[in-house]
């Protein structure tokens, strides 16, 4: 019994699941690596970025033979015993990751954020925080969401605060610690009630047993009510947790002191890798344990995707499915027009920026709430509607590194970070001004840049779906999209109209520096003349998703 | 009342999930209350020692019958959550004593200088 | 080839010839005049500008033999007939397509009709004539070579001396060229959006030709308000091509007249809202009342344009539209056309006899034969009309060459300085004559015999009878053309006597000159226009109203009523040609024009009294009154102007947006005082939020249990 256990073990490990997980083993070794190479005199001379870099390259280049073959040949299949899922989704969503990456080991050097000396606490850091968002890429099984989350929140809460001697960063290091811990305690209790009420820890075994719950017939029995309403408070509890991750209302309290206090460039890895990964791991969570299938009312297509209400006979868990969508559009509308109102009168730009991040997690959440009510009776469309909110998201990777990246070159030359004391630099810094500016543009959505595609996406996706909810955030998101012009624009007007200061003296940021701002800026011009491509993968990245 | 059962009734899952419901809210109220940054932190523990006891109780055979608990995957998230605190309360002390360093002060509303 | 394909390819080298003109004169003028810089950007010297100008009337004449082979071929392929047979069929087509939109399709397209091909004829010749013309009128353009070679009294300058500026000749013809490219467009339209367009050209080149002698305030002035006129009449246009698109969903003429029975029956409302909207367009081009104010004005450019453009042309453009949009306009629309029409010619009428200066006569006169146009086509009169449209510009056109060779000799347009010119310019008198009697439709009834004139005015009358006869109610349209036809013949005859017979009354007058052959030439082939154009072709039954006639719409062929509340009955073709109609009109119309000429005779005492009985005050209506309405307008306009600017849009909607700002702004404001700073504000504000949420779910879930 034990030796053939142990048998299967070790081939499902060293045969099927270390061979997918290359990445991550990769980035294991980085870490490992960075922390022994402090120890001998003669490994101590080496600039810890090289050994960052070079990991973070392995690892995307071992994620890339992963993704050999195109993204659509990717056979769903579960690792490590069902804990960890490796399909299409995986590989695009930790491709975005590990991409990132190495853009921020690049720019945390050259803004002198991972300084020679301390630069490899840093970067373990950023490896153990990737690590664990490529954990929650790909989790399967609850023990994973929640050691994913906590694996990548933790690192992050030392990364805020990683700059000594700051009294901001050692607040906002707090505040994020503390709010994340709550959350990520009231996380695993939801998670506790929810394994408990549906007898099982792995993701799809919980939608199995939610489908066979038959929820619709237990309302009519008096003593399994109890049960309904302890479902409906584990699966708010859950996404509470998700909530935080993703800095929607009304557990955003953290972001705009967090992100004012902690480093620009660790403003970027927050804003972007954290919520990317909080983003899939939200899609698995409601692609896995919220069962779909095209239930035996295949005459109702058509009208049936706008009825959203009707909770009676579409499908075995379409009440569940209904209460999640009220819930996550609720919050999609809330976040997003509370992250476009506060940024209104915004002076700071990290502050700002950390308002923006809260709006477009609202924007994002909108298309998961479609997807999730599409499910119901067009399973493509619902993929389609994942598929939109990777394409918003990879255009989001580029933008808020290009801004966070900008702010800090400028914090580094111009040594300050309110709106005001950008003015002029259109003139002084025309690389800076110019990267700063498109992804402002960019963030607001005016196309030909990209974030124009990711939100055209995001919005025709809340078109297919149909029916009240989605019209009301249609309305709501428009809507804020025309008052987000104002702070954007205003960034953009100080930048470009206004007259710099006299005292402003050479302040061109190193030519590496206006390169990488250059790189990252490139692609926001680029992808918005051109997304087909980047919108093919991530229609072939969610292809399947739902079913 | 089902809490008027639960006093008559054996022990059973039911109960484990009240204590764990009663240690989650007391650790709620300490991290929503406390001033002080340690008492915030012991907070912290008791949430996440709240759900640990919902795991057990729901991964035991003996409370709920081989067919409903979780199994093993309860008790061992069990470990593993503990194993998690324990790295959460580290990294957060650690937090606590950088903020220390430069507030000279455990008072977690001193820390009000980010705000707006 | 047949006429299908031989008529658009015609037509298309006679549209494209005077723009290949315009462009060339563009580039050669610039090119030419940046090499003597100077302020404006120098000047071309007079060779080169003579030469441009060859270019232009080259081209304008290539355009007349084009149009002429086609009406060759338009005759070879429809045989004359009486005039009553059914109408003969219309070459439509496109040569090339612009905008393809949804539904819309908007292309170059041509209507090619009788009334097209006779259009393009008379419009090519008046013009080829008016390019000959120029040269000799506008030779002091040329006289002296660079930047003070012209010298101009009526330009202020600071220091009192005339400003003296570069010789603008070639200017000249690009403009024409221009205006003739744009008029010809207009003719040949094939979909009511490229009518549209090239109306809007011929308005802009109008103005650019006005307001050739730019440094003169008058004429500046002179040409903004014909733009502006006319812009008011083309808000009315729109509003009809934007009824029609809504009622037929095509701009395109041939399909429009074949859809036009069906929604005629069903929206008949809508139809009179789209007839109505068009005619105001034309009433802006064609100067009827209430917008007849700038054709007096526009006389400040030169002669040879108000003879081509304020007379034979532009202005009957709009008369031309009535006649090719005439299957798509009710019974209650022609009625008012015809309204309209009456009290133009008789507002036109009475002003031109009491008018001072010599263009503006002829100005009122033109205003008032087209008043007769649209008085004609709206009585069903559609051939009289057109016809009508023909012959006035032949003799208009001939008497504006002769008062520009008149001018030209005195140096002035005022005919109190005029006098006894008949000695002195004998042969320009004699064509002027020429141009009079066809104007006031001299002729015998009974032989048939007289000038053009006199047959295109008959026809008018004969449907002025048939429509009295028809519709008593309504005789005040058979009495207001005849009391028009006296008024006209007087005023003409007044012109006629001031300026030829008598003795001079002034010095000018005296020592005036015939003018060179240049401008004669052009004269004598207008005069021969004038007076043939109501003949018939020797042997066949071949005649202008033969030809219109075989492109009449269908609803003239038969009497049509209108709706039931006014009651109209528009008599066809076969009751304006019954006898007893023909003979009272031909009666009336030449009884009319001796009653005129007999009183103009006494009025003026053979040529000796100038003024005329109550002409100072209508002067003043004309001078001050009419121009103190257009200042009312304005200072309306001025008064809405300022209460949209700033009532309404600084106060309600800027303030509305600015109010709506600052509720934002201040909504934004408070949400970032509830980002307080405290953690654990923050951590209760977690813990609340989980109770509402969990709260609110759970109530949902209770209520979705129970209900």
């Amino acid at each position: 019994m034990l030796p053939t256990l142990v048998e299967q073990l070790a081939n499902d490990t060293a045969g099927l699941s270390l061979p997918r997980s290359a990445p991550e083993v990769t980035l294991v070794v980085t870490i490992v690596a960075l922390l022994l190479a402090r120890v001998p005199a003669a490994l101590r001379r080496i600039d810890p970025v090289w050994i960052a870099l070079t990991g973070a390259l392995v690892a995307l280049g071992c994620l890339l033979g992963e993704a050999r073959g195109g993204l659509a040949a990717i056979e769903p299949v579960e690792l490590f015993t069902g804990m960890l899922r490796h399909d299409a989704l995986g590989v695009f969503s930790r491709g975005l990751l590990l991409m990132f990456l190495v853009m921020m080991v690049v720019l945390s050097k050259l803004t002198g954020l991972a300084s020679r000396d301390d630069g490899q606490d840093f970067f373990v850091l950023l490896f153990g925080a990737t690590l664990g968002m490529c954990v929650m890429c790909r989790a399967n099984h609850l023990m994973t969401v929640v050691l994913g989350i906590e694996m990548a929140s933790v690192p992050s809460y030392v990364l805020v605060g990683i700059v000594k001697g700051r009294r901001r960063s050692g607040e906002a290091a707090l505040k994020y610690s503390v709010y994340g811990a709550a959350a990520a305690g009231v996380m695993l209790y939801g998670v506790s009630l929810l394994a408990g009420l549906l007898g099982s820890v792995h993701l799809p075994t919980l939608g199995l047993r939610l489908a066979e719950l038959q929820v619709a017939s237990l309302a009519g029995d008096p003593s399994q009510r109890g049960v309904i309403m302890a479902l409906a408070l584990a699966g708010v509890l859950v996404l509470v947790g998700m909530a935080f991750k993703l800095s929607a209302a009304p557990f955003h309290f953290w972001a705009p002191d967090v992100f004012a206090g902690a480093p620009a460039e660790v403003g970027a890895f927050l804003s972007v890798a954290s919520k990317t990964a909080a983003l899939v791991l939200l899609l698995r969570l409601v692609s896995l344990v919220l069962p779909h299938g095209v239930s035996v009312d295949a005459a109702l297509p058509g009208e049936g995707v706008s009825r959203l209400a009707a909770m009676s006979d579409a499908g075995p868990a379409a009440p569940a499915r209904a209460f999640v969508v009220g819930l996550i559009a609720t919050a999609a509308a809330v976040t997003c027009t509370l992250g476009n109102l506060a940024a209104l009168s915004q002076t700071n730009a990290k502050r700002l920026l950390a308002y923006s991040t809260i709006a477009h997690a609202g924007y994002l959440l909108m298309p998961i709430a479609a997807a999730i009510a599409l499910a119901e009776h067009d399973p493509a469309g619902a993929s389609g509607a994942a598929a939109a909110v990777m394409l918003y998201a990879a255009g989001y990777l580029f933008l808020n590194f290009t801004a966070f990246a900008a702010v800090a070159a400028i914090r580094n030359t111009r040594g300050a970070e309110t709106i005001e004391d950008y003015a002029g630099l259109i003139r002084t810094a025309p690389v800076t001004a110019v990267a700063f500016c498109l992804a402002m543009i960019g963030l607001l959505g005016l196309p030909p840049l990209v974030g124009f595609w990711g939100k055209l996406a995001a919005l025709r996706a809340l078109v297919d779906a149909g029916g009240p909810w989605m019209v009301m955030l249609l309305v709501v998101a428009v809507l804020n999209t025309a008052l987000s012009l104002v702070y954007y624009l205003r960034v953009v007007k100080t930048i470009c109209l206004d007259a710099p200061p006299e005292d402003a003296g050479v302040e061109r940021p190193e030519r590496p520096t206006r390169l990488l701002l250059a790189v990252g800026a490139a692609p926001i011009l680029l992808l918005g003349i051109a997304p087909e491509w980047l919108a093919r993968l991530a229609g072939e990245a969610c292809q399947g998703l739902f079913g | 009342m089902i809490l008027a059962s639960l006093v008559t009734e054996p022990v059973g899952v039911a109960h484990y999930l009240i204590v764990g419901a009663v240690l989650f809210i007391a650790g709620i109220v300490c991290m929503a209350t406390k001033r002080n940054l340690l008492g915030v932190l012991m907070g912290v523990e008791l949430v996440l020692n709240g759900a640990n006891v919902n795991f057990i109780a729901i991964g035991s055979p003996y409370l709920r019958g081989d067919a409903a608990s979780v199994g093993l995957d309860g008790q061992l998230m069990a470990l593993f959550v503990i194993v998690l605190a324990a790295a959460e309360a580290a990294v957060a002390l650690a937090i606590a004593l950088n903020f220390y360093n430069t507030v000279h002060t455990i008072d977690v509303d001193a820390a009000d200088q980010l705000r707006g | 080839m047949t006429p299908e394909r031989l008529l658009p390819t015609l037509l298309l080298l006679a549209w494209l010839a005077p723009l290949a003109s315009f462009v060339v004169s563009a580039i050669a003028g610039s090119l030419l005049s940046r090499r003597h810089g100077g302020q404006e950007g120098g000047a071309v010297d007079g060779a080169a500008a003579r030469t441009i100008g060859h270019v232009a009337t080259g081209a304008i004449g290539v355009s007349l033999v084009a149009s002429v082979l086609a009406l060759g071929a338009w005759i070879a392929a429809h045989p004359a007939t009486d005039g009553h047979a059914p109408a003969a069929t219309a070459y439509a087509g496109e040569w090339f397509g612009v905008l393809d939109v949804g539904p819309l399709h908007v292309g170059a397209a041509y209507y090619i009709d009788a009334l097209t091909v006779v259009m393009a004829v008379v419009v090519t010749l008046v013009a080829t004539c008016v390019h000959v013309y120029s040269f000799g009128y506008l030779a002091e353009e040329t006289a002296a070579e660079g930047l003070e070679a012209v010298a101009d009294d009526e330009a202020p300058t600071y220091y009192g001396n005339k400003l003296r500026r570069a010789g603008r000749l070639h200017r000249f013809y690009q403009h024409l060229s221009l205006f003739c490219f744009a008029m010809l467009g207009v003719v040949l339209a094939g979909n009511a959006v490229m009518t549209f367009a090239f109306w809007e050209l011929v308005g802009a080149s109008s103005y650019l030709l006005i307001g050739f002698y730019y440094e003169r305030p008058k004429a500046a002035a002179a040409a903004t308000k014909a733009m502006l006129f006319n812009r008011v009449g083309d808000v009315g246009m729109l509003v009809g091509l934007m009824a029609l698109w809504g009622l037929a969903g095509t701009f395109d003429y041939e399909r429009l007249f074949a859809m036009a029975p069906t929604w005629m029956a069903s929206h008949y409302g809508l139809a009179t809202l789209v007839g109505a909207g068009l005619f105001c367009g034309c009433i802006g081009k064609s100067a009827q009342v209430p917008l007849q104010g700038w054709l007096p004005d526009a006389m400040a450019g030169p002669t040879p344009v108000s003879a081509l453009v304020h007379s034979a042309t532009m202005v009957a453009a709009g008369v031309f539209l009535v006649g090719r949009i005439y299957p798509l306009l009710t019974v209650e629309v022609l009625v008012g056309i015809a309204s309209v029409g009456a009290v133009t010619l008789l507002v036109g009428a009475t002003l031109a006899s009491v008018s001072h200066d010599l263009k503006r006569v002829l100005a009122y006169s033109t205003v008032s034969q087209l008043g007769y146009m649209m008085l004609s086509l709206g009585l069903g009169g559609w051939t009289a009309g057109l016809f009508h449209l023909v012959t006035h510009a032949g003799f208009k056109a001939l008497l504006f060459l002769g008062a520009g060779s008149v001018i030209h000799a005195v140096g002035t347009n005022d005919l109190r300085a005029m006098g006894g010119l008949r000695r002195a310019m004998p042969a320009t008198a004699g064509l002027m004559l020429v141009g009079a009697l066809a104007l006031m439709g001299a002729g015998v009834p009974v032989l048939g015999l007289g000038l053009s004139g006199f047959f295109s005015k008959d026809a008018i009358f004969e449907y002025a009878v048939a429509f009295a006869r028809t519709n008593p109610s309504y005789a005040w349209l058979f009495w207001a053309p005849l009391i028009g036809a006296v008024l006209t013949a007087a005023y003409i005859t007044r012109l006629g006597l001031l300026t030829f017979v008598g003795q001079a009354r002034s010095e000018k007058a005296e020592h005036a000159h015939e003018s060179p052959e240049s401008m004669l030439v052009p004269m004598a082939v207008v005069a021969a226009m004038a007076i043939g154009a109501g003949w018939a072709v020797p042997g066949s039954r071949l005649s202008v109203p033969s030809l219109l006639a075989m492109s009449a719409p269908e609803a003239t062929h038969h009497a049509r009523t209108g709706s039931a509340w006014s009651g109209v009955t528009l008599p066809g073709v076969e009751s304006a040609h019954e006898v007893d109609v023909r003979a009272a009109a031909g009666w009336a119309a030449i009884g009319a024009t001796l009653v005129g000429v007999t009183s103009a005779l006494l009025m003026h005492r053979g040529g000796r009294k100038c003024e005329t009985p109550a002409g100072a005050p209508m002067r003043q209506f004309d001078e001050h009154w009419l121009p103190s309405v257009s200042r009312g307008c304005d200072a309306v306009a001025r008064r809405l102007g300022a209460f949209v600017s700033g009532p309404l849009d600084r106060g309600a909607i800027d303030g509305g947006l600015a109010g709506a700002a600052g509720l934002l702004k201040s909504t934004g404001g408070g949400l970032r005082r509830i980002q307080t700073g405290s953690l654990r504000q923050y951590v209760f504000f977690l813990a609340l939020g989980v109770v509402l949420v969990s709260a609110a779910s759970l109530g949902v879930a209770l209520r979705w249990i129970n209900g």
